[in-house]
């Protein structure tokens, strides 16, 4: 019981109760909500009359308006949809990184995880869960029972970070395993190539899920502030080793990681896929608010 | 560039530049690990700078080394010539011409350098100093000067040999001969053959001790002067002062003198002159003497030591210490004196080449035989010599008128003519010709009877002849018992005369020398010669200062002429007051006689032995030189294929006994009556050189008035070691070099990323 209500910290889940998490895309739903469609559908409600304009499918004319005002005018409807949201939350070695007086980055996506969880049961939604390294560790099924909730955070504790990273065939088989498109949340560092990265997200934006990918970062990781001569070992490759005095790869270091950051944002970009980066010294209510209140805005 | 430290002992702390790479070291073992998670990134950014961050972290060392390096230079106060800094960026290619003065004195010892130590530390430091490109030359000072390394070019790999024959010049046991050398020295740096390096930058060192009496005496000497003046014009002179300032103590055997001739079986005193050459006094000093040491020249354990004297002698003083010796044997014997004790090891002995011989057999000639003792001619001289110890001096007297071509001059070693007329025969002026040339000695007094356009004639010859000098007339005074006599006393008596030795050693002697009185004499007119083989010995006290004796050197033998007479017809020299002078004049003037005029085998270090013979001596003779192998050496005839036969040795260098040995015919010796086939040379060095007093600084350069020239002294002497005034200190620039390195160092630490935040 400890274990799952650890995800939850109630301050966060206050700051984002409020908040309603809407995607971008207009999923097919079977139970009725919140979320309103832009499309018609099986249970539709008209919504308004808009005047016709080149290129608007002539069956969706109203053509008793027509008769009317001899105008043409398209009817417009709205439909109530419900959300499918899957968190894919990265479990590979380098997730276990923390600096001093912050919890690790997996900690922390933990934290996310869960808070999105109940975020999406309270809107009486469902969500699906899996954890991954090079390969999937866990899966749970989507569901909209808001006790699932227990399972997902179980499930989160369970898991002990150790392997590589391979975000890629793991995306790939995520997209193949979704049946119904959904918003697919990425909890991750991304440690990999950005190549083998945006490939995967492709796939799932071909399969027309809605992508956020959640960048978890140890701040030392974009700050690289260490200073004394230190010797780097790999959390995800033991026998990577290197004795280096930090000030002098400084520069060099945060160029490198800088440059993937913005390869990798610029390649959601350009696949419309949302990017969020957060430290794990921000304040948790404070990020996820934020992101969801500028997702909203944009609706 | 002669860059030179005033603390120069501040330069040990230059291994503290060693600091940045043992704190390198040291902390390259001292890390923390950490388990990174974004290690690719890491890894790509290492690997893209591993290069540059190992050209950064050497950057950053070097220049941390340098600004310890540059710091420590700093106190340490480095000065150079003010042309130093300019020559670095404007370099011409630099000629060193070294004239080393190796002269004995460089050898006195100072703890554990000496002067020619220091000179050759200073010949390392110009070598050292020298690029490649540059020449270097090396000219020795001393009596001997010589060119040893005309022009050596110095390359990187070439430094190591020339200082290796820099470093093969031995201390010589020569003298200084400051004049010839200088003379020498200007030569070279003229030379047309060295033409190509008239534009180079000549810098000529002298490296001396600057002993007194040789720099002294040779700057009062004009052509020493001009050619110190050109060099001082055509190259950069300096002149090294290299001598050692404290006070050592120097002993010198300036001299060893046999009394007389030396007689087999008589008992023969030598005096030793010890010369107390320092500001010092010497106290027991041992002092020893040898007789015949080393007669095998390769054993050295000094077996004929016969004595030996402890003496004090006070500063600047000298002292005469006698020994005495009985030789047993006829023939040439050494003589050596040594000590132990002092500072200078090389004028610490002295040898001497003495003759024994068994008598001095002398041809009396009597131009006016008496009956009646003591009347005639010779009686008087024949008494005095006489008084000879162990009967040594065997006279013949032979009356004018029965001498017969039976007597042989030859067989004599002195002959005396008193009051001779003439000869009844003119070949025996000939013979008596002959007999002096070949080294015989010939004694005249005149007298009543000596006709003088005939004197003239036959024993002057217009200076050709045997007569000191020509006869300008009849005699001169009044010696009649009947009329006033008039007196003549000595006025000039030459006491450094070797004839008159004895008398220069006594004073009442000497007194009693001049003091007799001369009643008549012959006036004798001397030509002035430029070889000086005329000596009047003492003159009278005449207005015209007419001799009363004089020497000619005849060939190989010698003449003394007195102008008045034997016996006591002219003078009171046989008074009872005087009589001891006469018997002590005979001797001395007859034992100088026999002594040959130029004493071939008593030589001077560098002087070469030169040796004629009249008859043949073989082909090959052996010259043994002090602790040395015996070497052959050519016995060579005459241009034209016959006597004299000559040998010459010149590698005089070192002093002591040298061993000639002849390899003659059986036959030549039976004929020549020849008993030794060995010949002795004693080579000793110039006992002056022993004088180690110095010139000062200020004295020398004001005696060089006039010449462009610097003085440096000692390098070891820091405080002095900058020179003359144009040596610029260089801390300031050197701290404002190491402020601008901090700066870099701290612009490309940050730079680089280095620093701590």
């Amino acid at each position: 019981m400890e274990d799952y209500q650890k995800y939850l910290n109630p301050k966060v889940l206050n700051k984002i109760n409020n908040l309603e998490l809407k995607a971008r895309l207009i999923v097919e739903g079977f139970i009725s909500g919140l979320h309103k469609s832009p499309f018609h559908g099986f249970s539709v409600e008209f919504a308004q009359h808009r005047e016709y304009v080149p290129g608007d499918d002539i069956r969706y004319i109203d053509w008793k308006v027509y008769g009317r005002s001899n105008r043409y005018y398209i009817k417009e409807y709205e439909e109530e949809t419900s959300l499918t949201a899957y968190l894919l939350l990265d479990s590979s070695a380098s997730m276990q990184y923390a600096s001093e007086g912050n919890m690790s980055k997996y900690d922390y996506a933990c934290h996310v995880a869960a808070s999105m969880a109940y975020l999406v049961f309270q809107q009486q939604d469902m969500v699906g869960f899996c954890t991954f390294d090079d390969k999937i560790q866990k899966i749970l099924p989507s569901s909209s029972n808001a006790a699932y909730l227990r399972d997902i955070v179980q499930t989160m504790a369970e898991v002990s970070p150790q392997e590589k990273t391979d975000i890629s065939e793991v995306l790939k088989y995520v997209g193949e395993r979704l049946r119904r498109r959904g918003l697919v949340v990425i909890l991750s560092d991304f440690i990999d190539e950005t190549g083998n990265i945006l490939a995967g997200l492709r796939h799932l934006r071909h399969r027309k899920h809605d992508v956020v990918i959640m960048h978890i970062l140890d701040p030392d990781e974009i700050n690289f502030p260490l200073q004394k001569l230190t010797q780097f070992e790999g959390l995800e490759d033991v026998n990577s080793k290197v004795v280096i005095n930090p000030r002098a790869i400084r520069n060099a270091y945060l160029e490198e990681i800088n440059k993937f950051i913005s390869h990798l944002k610029s390649g959601c970009v350009a696949n419309r896929i949302d990017y969020v980066q957060i430290t794990t010294d921000q304040d948790l209510g404070v990020a996820l608010s934020a992101y969801l209140a500028n997702r909203s805005g944009r609706r | 560039m002669n860059l030179h430290f005033i603390h120069a002992n501040i330069l040990y702390f230059a291994a503290a530049g060693m600091i940045p790479i043992i704190i390198h070291l040291l902390f390259r073992k001292r890390y923390k690990t950490v388990q990174w998670a974004a290690m690719k990134f890491l890894l790509a950014a290492y690997k893209k700078n591993k290069r540059s961050l190992l050209v950064e972290n050497l950057l950053l060392l070097l220049i941390r080394i340098l600004i310890i390096i540059l710091l420590v230079l700093m106190f340490a106060r480095p000065t150079a010539d003010k042309s130093a800094l300019t020559e670095i960026f404007m370099r011409k290619t630099d000629h060193y011409i070294v004239l080393l003065d190796n002269s004995f004195s460089m050898s006195v010892r100072d703890g554990n350098t000496s002067p020619l130590q220091r000179a050759r530390d200073r010949i390392r430091k110009i070598v050292k100093d020298s690029k490649s490109g540059d020449f270097v030359s090396l000219i020795t000072l001393n009596q001997r000067p010589k060119v040893v390394d005309a022009l050596h070019k110095v390359s990187a790999g070439e430094k190591g040999i020339i200082l290796q024959q820099m470093e093969s010049i031995e201390p010589s046991e020569m003298g200084t001969d400051v004049i010839g050398s200088i003379g020498l020295l200007r030569d070279f740096v003229e030379n047309p053959e060295y033409a190509q390096q008239q534009k180079k930058n000549k810098k000529v060192f002298i490296l001396t001790d600057l002993q007194r009496k040789p720099w002294v005496t040779a700057c009062k000497n004009h052509s020493f002067m001009e050619n110190m003046e050109k060099l001082g014009e055509q190259t950069q002179l300096t002149m090294v002062d290299v001598g050692i300032t404290s006070d050592p103590v120097n002993l010198t055997v300036q001299s060893i003198e046999a009394d007389g001739v030396i007689g087999v079986g008589g008992l023969t005193r030598f005096v030793a002159t010890i010369r107390n050459n320092s500001n010092k006094d010497a106290e027991g000093i041992a002092v020893n003497f040898f007789v015949n040491d080393g007669e095998d020249p390769i054993d050295k354990d000094k077996k004929g030591k016969q004595g030996t004297e402890y003496v004090s002698i006070s500063a600047g003083e000298q002292q005469r210490i006698p020994f005495f010796y009985n030789f047993a044997k006829m023939g040439s014997h050494s003589v050596s004196v040594d000590l132990t004790g002092d500072n200078l090891a090389a004028d610490n002995e002295k040898h001497l080449i003495v003759k024994v011989v068994k008598h001095i057999r002398v041809l009396i000639i009597d131009g006016d035989s008496r009956e009646e003792s003591f009347e005639s001619e010779t009686d008087h001289l024949v008494a005095a010599i006489g008084q000879s110890q162990q009967n040594i001096i065997q006279p013949r007297v032979v009356d004018i008128g029965s001498f017969s071509s039976e007597t042989k001059f030859k067989d004599f070693d002195v002959v005396i003519l008193a009051n001779l007329q003439t000869f009844d025969d003119e070949r025996r002026f000939e013979e008596l010709q002959e007999f002096v040339r070949k080294g015989g000695g010939l004694f005249i007094w005149l007298g009543d009877k000596v006709p003088v356009d005939y004197y003239n004639l036959e024993f002057y010859r217009d200076g050709l002849g045997v007569l000191p000098g020509k006869l300008v007339g009849g005699p001169i005074g009044k010696a009649s018992e009947l009329e006033d006599k008039t007196t003549f006393k000595l006025d000039e008596v030459k006491k450094d005369h070797k004839a008159l030795r004895y008398f220069a050693d006594n004073k009442d002697l000497l007194q009693d020398f001049r003091n007799y009185f001369t009643y008549k004499f012959f006036p004798v007119e001397v030509v002035d010669d430029d070889e000086q083989i005329v000596t009047v010995i003492a003159a009278f006290d005449h207005p015209k200062k007419y001799p009363a004796f004089l020497e000619k050197v005849y060939g190989d033998g010698k003449v003394i002429l007195s102008t008045t007479t034997v016996d006591k017809a002219w003078n009171n020299l046989h008074s009872d007051r005087f009589g001891y002078v006469f018997l002590i004049m005979v001797h001395e003037f007859i034992q100088y006689l026999v002594s040959p005029p130029i004493d071939k085998n008593n030589l001077q270090v560098g002087f070469p032995i030169m040796k004629k013979f009249p008859y043949y001596v073989g082909e090959d003779a052996e010259v043994t030189a002090p602790e040395k192998s015996p070497i052959k050496k050519g016995v060579y005839p005459s241009d034209t294929g016959g006597p004299p036969y000559k040998i010459t040795y010149s590698e005089t260098l070192k002093s002591g006994i040298y061993h000639l040995k002849l390899n003659i015919p059986e036959q030549v010796m039976k004929e020549q009556e020849i008993l030794e086939t060995t010949e002795l040379f004693a080579v000793n060095v110039d006992p002056e050189e022993g004088d180690i007093n110095r010139v000062s600084q200020t004295e020398i350069l004001g005696l060089l008035d006039g010449v462009q020239i610097s003085f440096k002294t000692n390098m070891k002497e820091k405080s002095n070691i900058m020179g003359p005034l144009s040596d610029s200190e260089y801390w300031k620039p050197m701290l404002l070099l190491i402020l601008l390195l901090s700066l870099i160092e701290t612009f490309m630490a940050m730079w680089f990323g280095r620093y701590d935040k």
